[in-house]
Parts: C-alpha cells; sequence; structure tokens
C-alpha cells in the first residue's frame, strides 16, 4: 500500500468535479481515456510509432553490422543511439602523416590534422575523422571498393592540393596513452599513397 | 496488462495534467507556445546554418549523398540550394504557424540539410541534427488552426498534447536506447572479461579516447584522467537516467527533473569529451523543463517516489507505513525542555493536518510525566509519545512522529527519509542520543535522572 492523497478531478461525463483518493505515485489515472475511440486510435499510432521506430533502427543497423551489442550502422535518420557502448581499453586509431604537401617535403612528417590550409576538417572535425577512420578500416581489410573510397576521401579531405601521404594504424590504451605519450603504442604502416590534387 | 501498465506510468497513462478539464486547457495553451517557440528557435538554427553550408559549397569536392539529397552530387550547387529552401521555410513557418504545410516544408529542407551535412563522412553520420529532425516530423501531425479554435474543441486539444506527448516520447526513447546498448554492450564485455559500461575505469577510459581522437584538451578532462575513479558514479548514474529515460515520459512528476538532468549530462559531455550538442539542449528545454505535463510545485519525495526502479529509497511510503501510522487524533509529546536538540526539534516538527500535538516538558510536573515514570520508561534515553493510549519511545518515537510528519519542508523530508523506516531509525537513534548526553555534560545540565 503507498500513502493516499485526495484531488479534486474533473469528472468529463457529467462535467462535475468529485473527489477521489488516489495512491501510490504523483500520477492520476484520467478518467476519460478509453471512452472515446479517436482518443484511443492517437494513442495507438503514437505507441505503434515508438515501436516502429526502434525496430526499423535496430533492423537497419544489424543489417550494416551483423547482430551485436554495439549497432553502428543507420539508415538516416533512424538511429540506434548506440553511444559509447563500446568501452574498450585497447583503442585503434587510423592516422594520415603527410610527408608532402604541394610538391614541398617535410622534414617532420606532419599529422594531417596539423595542416591548417586542407580543407579536411573545418565543416565537421568529428566527421572528417569518422571518414578517415572507415578509410584506415577498409585499407586494412582491403575491402573491394577500398580505392574508390579513398579518393572520395582525397578528393573531399585534400581538396586542390597534392599530397604525399602514409596511412598509419595504432593500437593504444586511451588512459595509458594520456599519460605516457605514443611510445607505448603498437603502430603499423598500411600504405604510402600520392594524390595530385584536383584543379 | 493493467498492472504492467499502471506500473509503466507509476500509476496513470498518459500525463494526468494534460487530460483533466481546466488543467487540460492550461496543459494546452503551454504546448501551443512551446510549438511556436520551437519554430522560432528553428529560424534562429536554419540562419545559425548557413556558414557551415557555405564553407562545404567553398570546400567543394565529391560527395556520397545520403537518400534524402540524392541530388546533392555537387557541392557548389547544392549548398546554396540548401541554403535558399531551409531559411524561406523556417520563414514560412513562422509567418504561418497555423497552418501545416510550412511546417512540412521546414521539416524536408532540415532534414535535407542535416543529410547533406553528413553525407562528406563516406557512411558516417554525425547525430547533431536527428533530434531536431524527429521533432520536426511529429509536430507535422499537430492539429492545425488558430489557438482559440483549437482550444474550444476538447478533441482538437487531446489531439495537440498527445501529439506533443509523443513526441517527448520519441525523443525519451533515443535516450533509452543509448543507455539499453551500454548496458546490454557492458554484460557482454562483462561476461567476456573486458572493460566494460560498470567498470570504474570506464568513463576516464572514454574520456581519455576522446581527448586523444579529436586532439583536444577538455574542460575536466585531465582531472578525471588523474582520478579516474571518481567517474564512476557519475557514470553509472548517467546509464541509469538514460536507461529509465522513456518510463518517465508517464510520470510527469520527473519530466522537470529528468529534462535538467540530461540538459546537465550535455554540458559534463562538454566539459569531459568536447562534444557539443547545443541542439539537444534546446530540445529538452522545450519539451522536458517546460513540459505542460509537469506537476508542480513537486517535493523531494515525489520526485524520489516516482524514480524508475528507486522508489524504495522512499522509505518511509513503503508498506510498513500504514501498519505503523497511528489514525488521525491527539497525541503528546514528552521531551527534556533542557536539552537544545530535543526543544528544537519538538518545535519543528510539523505533522498532517490529521493530528493534534501537545507538547510537555519532562522537566515539569505533569501527570503524564509521573505515568510514565511509574512505567519506567526512563525519559532521559529518549522522547516519549502517546497517542490513542499508546506509548512510543526513543527510536519508535521518531519513526513514528517521521510517519505523521506532513512531508512540507526540508525538516520533514529529511526526518521522513533518516527516521521514515523503523530498522534505520533504530540504527541513527544511539547517535543522537549520545549527542544528547554529551551536548547536557558540556552545557553542564543534570540529566533527568529518570
Amino acid at each position: 500500500m503507498h500513502a493516499c492523497t485526495t484531488v479534486s478531478r474533473p469528472d468529463l461525463r457529467f462535467g462535475t468535479t468529485k473527489q477521489t483518493t488516489i495512491t501510490g505515485h504523483a500520477v492520476i489515472r484520467p478518467q476519460f481515456l478509453g471512452q472515446a475511440r479517436p482518443a484511443r486510435k492517437l494513442q495507438a499510432i503514437g505507441t505503434a510509432g515508438l515501436a516502429a521506430y526502434v525496430l526499423i533502427a535496430t533492423i537497419a543497423a544489424f543489417r550494416i553490422t551483423g547482430p551485436t551489442t554495439h549497432p553502428k550502422g543507420e539508415l538516416f535518420p533512424f538511429f540506434t543511439w548506440s553511444l559509447f557502448s563500446d568501452v574498450r581499453d585497447q583503442r585503434v586509431e587510423y592516422r594520415i602523416v603527410m610527408l608532402s604537401l604541394n610538391g614541398q617535403t617535410f622534414d617532420d612528417p606532419q599529422d594531417m590534422r596539423d595542416i591548417h590550409t586542407l580543407p579536411s576538417f573545418s565543416d565537421s572535425r568529428a566527421l572528417g575523422y569518422k571518414a578517415l577512420q572507415g578509410i584506415g578500416r577498409d585499407l586494412r581489410l582491403q575491402t573491394e571498393d577500398v580505392h574508390e573510397r579513398r579518393r572520395h576521401f582525397e578528393g573531399r579531405y585534400f581538396g586542390r592540393h597534392a599530397v604525399e601521404y602514409q596511412v598509419m594504424r595504432h593500437v593504444y590504451n586511451p588512459l595509458q596513452r594520456w599519460h605516457d605519450g605514443k611510445a607505448g603504442d603498437d603502430i603499423q604502416n598500411l600504405g604510402q599513397f600520392h594524390y595530385p590534387g584536383h584543379s | 496488462m493493467r498492472g504492467l501498465r499502471l506500473w509503466l506510468s507509476a500509476g496513470g497513462w498518459p500525463a494526468k495534467a494534460g487530460f483533466d478539464g481546466e488543467a487540460q486547457r492550461r496543459s494546452f495553451d503551454q504546448a501551443f507556445w512551446l510549438v511556436r517557440l520551437y519554430y522560432a528557435a528553428m529560424m534562429f538554427i536554419a540562419y545559425q546554418e548557413m556558414a557551415p553550408l557555405w564553407t562545404m559549397a567553398s570546400n567543394g569536392g565529391q560527395t556520397t549523398p545520403l537518400w534524402p539529397v540524392f541530388w546533392a552530387t555537387n557541392t557548389e550547387t547544392a549548398s546554396p540550394i540548401l541554403i535558399i529552401s531551409l531559411i524561406s521555410s523556417a520563414f514560412l513557418a513562422i509567418a504561418f504557424p497555423d497552418r501545416r504545410w510550412p511546417k512540412i516544408l521546414v521539416f524536408l529542407a532540415f532534414l535535407s540539410t542535416a543529410a547533406f551535412r553528413s553525407s562528406f563522412g563516406l557512411g558516417s553520420i554525425n547525430h547533431g541534427h536527428h533530434y531536431w529532425i524527429w521533432i520536426g516530423f511529429c509536430f507535422c501531425f499537430l492539429p492545425t488552426g488558430p489557438q482559440a479554435t483549437l482550444r474550444a474543441s476538447k478533441m482538437a486539444r487531446y489531439h495537440f498534447l498527445l501529439t506533443f506527448f509523443f513526441t517527448q516520447g520519441l525523443i525519451l526513447l533515443f535516450y533509452t536506447m543509448s543507455g539499453f546498448w551500454k548496458v546490454a554492450a557492458g554484460i557482454d564485455s562483462l561476461i567476456s572479461g573486458e572493460m566494460n559500461t560498470f567498470h570504474p575505469m570506464a568513463l576516464a577510459t572514454i574520456t581519455t579516447w576522446k581527448m586523444i581522437q579529436l586532439d583536444r584538451i577538455t574542460l575536466i578532462g585531465p582531472y578525471l584522467a588523474d582520478y579516474p575513479l571518481l567517474g564512476w558514479p557519475a557514470y553509472i548514474w548517467v546509464v541509469y537516467i538514460e536507461l529509465a529515460a522513456l518510463l518517465v515520459l508517464c510520470r510527469p512528476a520527473l519530466h522537470r527533473v529528468w529534462g535538467l538532468m540530461l540538459v546537465m549530462f550535455h554540458i559534463g559531455t562538454f566539459m569531459l569529451l568536447g562534444i557539443n550538442f547545443p541542439k539537444h539542449v534546446l530540445a529538452l528545454t522545450i519539451l522536458f523543463v517546460w513540459s505542460p505535463f509537469a506537476i508542480a510545485p513537486i517535493s523531494l519525495r515525489q520526485v524520489i517516489r516516482s524514480l524508475p526502479g528507486l522508489a524504495w529509497l522512499d522509505r518511509g511510503s513503503t508498506e510498513k507505513e500504514p501498519a505503523d501510522l497511528p489514525s488521525a487524533g491527539e497525541a503528546v509529546l514528552v521531551y527534556d525542555g533542557d536539552c537544545p536538540f530535543c526543544r528544537r526539534y519538538a518545535t519543528m516538527i510539523r505533522l498532517r493536518d490529521d493530528y493534534r500535538m501537545t507538547l510537555i516538558n519532562a522537566r515539569e510536573n505533569h501527570p503524564l510525566v509521573e505515568e510514565i515514570r511509574a512505567m519506567e520508561v526512563k525519559l532521559d534515553k529518549g522522547m516519549v509519545l502517546k497517542i490513542h493510549g499508546r506509548y512510543y519511545h526513543g527510536d519508535r518515537c521518531l519513526h513514528i512522529l517521521a510517519l505523521m510528519g506532513d512531508d512540507q519542508g526540508i525538516f520533514s523530508q529529511v526526518t521522513r527519509f533518516l527516521f521514515g523506516h523503523p530498522a534505520l531509525a533504530a540504527i541513527f537513534y544511539p547517535a543522537l542520543a549520545l549527542g544528547r548526553q554529551l551536548t547536557l555534560s558540556i552545557l553542564r545540565r543534570q540529566p533527568l535522572g529518570y
């Protein structure tokens, strides 16, 4: 049993107010719900809409990533909202190391994100990063369309600039990397590429 | 089925405030203006979108367009088209707020803009626009017409409020899904013996990973990296508020609380991870902080009692309460008037309207004091409450008084929380009795001696 509270509740059928005692939580069961068919229909449509969203988002994601506990794919704008569900202490990061830009060779190879003349991350840093991770994964797995996707990436993120670059794969522990730097990373070179730049 | 529905809604479905006569009219008025506010904010957002869309046009390059912008293969043409359509539809939505077609236009324009902005990620999609897209979609189903016309019709009001209600539901569903996947993946990793959602270092690991990923030092991320365990309770709480979000839909006592907690969650996300979700914060403020269904004013107790799965925290309202709670009537409390704590406590108690209480100083001559002494009950060891011929002493006295309290004000709520359960009252009471004895000796006052 819960504590009782007395409230005034309008009786919508007769236009009067009556005292009703309710128990428990801070909400009450409305009187007239269920009496009007259109009202029930609207409720059913709303509930079905919510259920449909979950279903579409989950099926779409599973079709891309397969059944998993951290689905990533999306049928825009149906998203599973699986964000930060994957809490691993071993992370993989793909980086682009620039060896030369417009014919000028760097003495010290530079991280792509530090070259501010590139259009790369000017409109969305996060999206650019995600795209780079996708290309890295494709290169590692040598997917069917890896070269086409790499060309798309270069066109978008290097623009008119001619670039000589390497794609590197780092495996690291985030907390360890934060405290000790990149020295503890496991690094692999996935290849060296040349992009001539578009006019 | 009815039991399940009542449990889901904590007593009612959908929220009471929107569906009770005059309260429904008030809720409708509020929801109506919140919808207008959404479209005013949309104008602001459309204006803000111009700069990034133009940057995209200048950057050029190939896109892999998402389906809503299948035609946008050339950024230099697509960007200006989207800027013009978004601005003009947002303008129409505020110029003709009582029509449906501007709402549909602005939804389509915003959907296309968001799709276009995610068309450069080679399959990766940003989720900063999703809330706004879906709210716009739901609002297309609102009944249209001037406020006075809609207000006059019970069914139109109901339709309007129910659409608003399910819009809230959809946004809460997103959080619940996010919480669900965190828990599911957490259990999966826990079974495999890997780092997981429930691990004490989880939040610190995510934070450092994100700072490394975005090559950015956040406001409080470095502190968490130095003291990783500090993030543990916060992260577990975040998982809880996400997972339970959908249940809050039918608990109007929690609408504002959850709205504020989710806003704080996004502020925390920025401070820790450097991820910015301004549109989410705006949507949460419109839909929940100012929810037309929110019950106000709400007490701490109402909030605790409505917490999904955590109602047991409100110990005073458990099954034992009605059994212990005396029926309405006259009560007499005998306390030590020389003890400052007892005197203060006795004067601060506020009982429910059902009870009347007389206070008696145990140091004065009173027949009831003599009666208690004759029963060999030690007043030095605690106050005595007499009601309906029954006597309650020490921890039992505080427990019964906590149950009889009116729940108004912090004092009543704290005493209810501490002494609402007899076992807890028994645990806390000896410390209070010791404190009383020490205080009397410091003040050089004699104990009662009986």
